[in-house]
């Protein structure tokens, strides 16, 4: 019961501080769209051009990545050169999953 | 944007193509538990790699530590020393091995991985100073089991 009270309170902690953000800053927090990876496939081999995004470190990307990923690490995203200049193109980040 | 939440894992898990451009050689680098690296401060060099994130949980008061998140590993390393014996340290200590194949591809040889990261460095730091405190001689484990209760 006091448990359950608990969470009754966060959550409507948590709403109300949702419901203090700018529209365009909790729609980033929140509605993020993700893909799967046979449409990501499809879409990075066979559609329009797009760029899939590595956000782990250069180390890591060299070790291993998605062929036809560029590396934008986590901590340098802000004006990297790796992303699109165009704001339509497809742009999907990935890293390491969850766990 | 999109996010491609299965990432890598999921991507060798359909064995759909990748890359890799740099064979890192395959490494064991033992692990040292932040007891020993407590009780032996003098002899380590501590590499925080975890960045901000490592920074969110704690701060590194003791021993010699340099600070070169794994982002800039590629472009820093050179900052390390090559006489001392280097503890990496990350958040959780999943990327300490990656970081120690990196270094041991440039010629350091005498690595070592922090087990548990930097949650288990501060968690210890903290019992131990705590005990230290109340001079008590009661092992750290069973502080922390007793806490539990």
């Amino acid at each position: 019961m006091k448990k359950n009270s608990l969470l009754l309170v966060l959550f409507m902690v948590v709403s109300a501080w949702m419901a203090t953000l700018p529209a365009s800053v909790s729609a980033m927090v929140v509605d993020i769209p993700t893909i799967d990876a046979d449409t990501l496939k499809y879409e990075l081999y066979h559609g329009p051009p797009m760029v899939l995004a590595n956000a782990l470190s250069p180390i890591e990307f060299k070790d291993l990545t998605i062929r036809g990923s560029v590396n934008v690490p986590s901590s340098k995203v802000q004006g990297n050169p790796n992303l699109p200049e165009d704001k339509d193109t497809l742009l999907v980040f990935f890293c390491k999953g969850p766990g | 944007m999109k996010l491609y939440n299965g990432g890598l894992p999921d991507w060798i898990r359909k064995r759909y193509p990748v890359l890799r451009t740099v064979n890192y050689p395959k490494v064991n680098i033992p692990k040292v538990f932040p007891e020993q690296v407590y009780k032996n401060i003098n002899d380590f060099v501590i590499l925080d790699i975890g960045g901000e994130a490592l920074r969110r949980i704690g701060e590194f008061h003791r021993g010699d530590v340099i600070h070169i998140p794994l982002d800039d590993l590629e472009e820093k390393y050179t900052a390390l020393p090559k006489d001392k014996k280097i503890v990496i340290v990350d958040v959780m200590g999943k990327q300490e091995n990656i970081a120690g194949r990196f270094l041991t591809m440039k010629g350091y040889d005498n690595l070592a991985e922090m087990a548990g990261g930097g949650r288990a460095w501060f968690k210890t730091i903290r019992i131990i100073e705590m005990e230290k405190k109340k001079g008590g001689t009661r092992p750290p484990a069973e502080k922390e089991n007793m806490a539990k209760e």
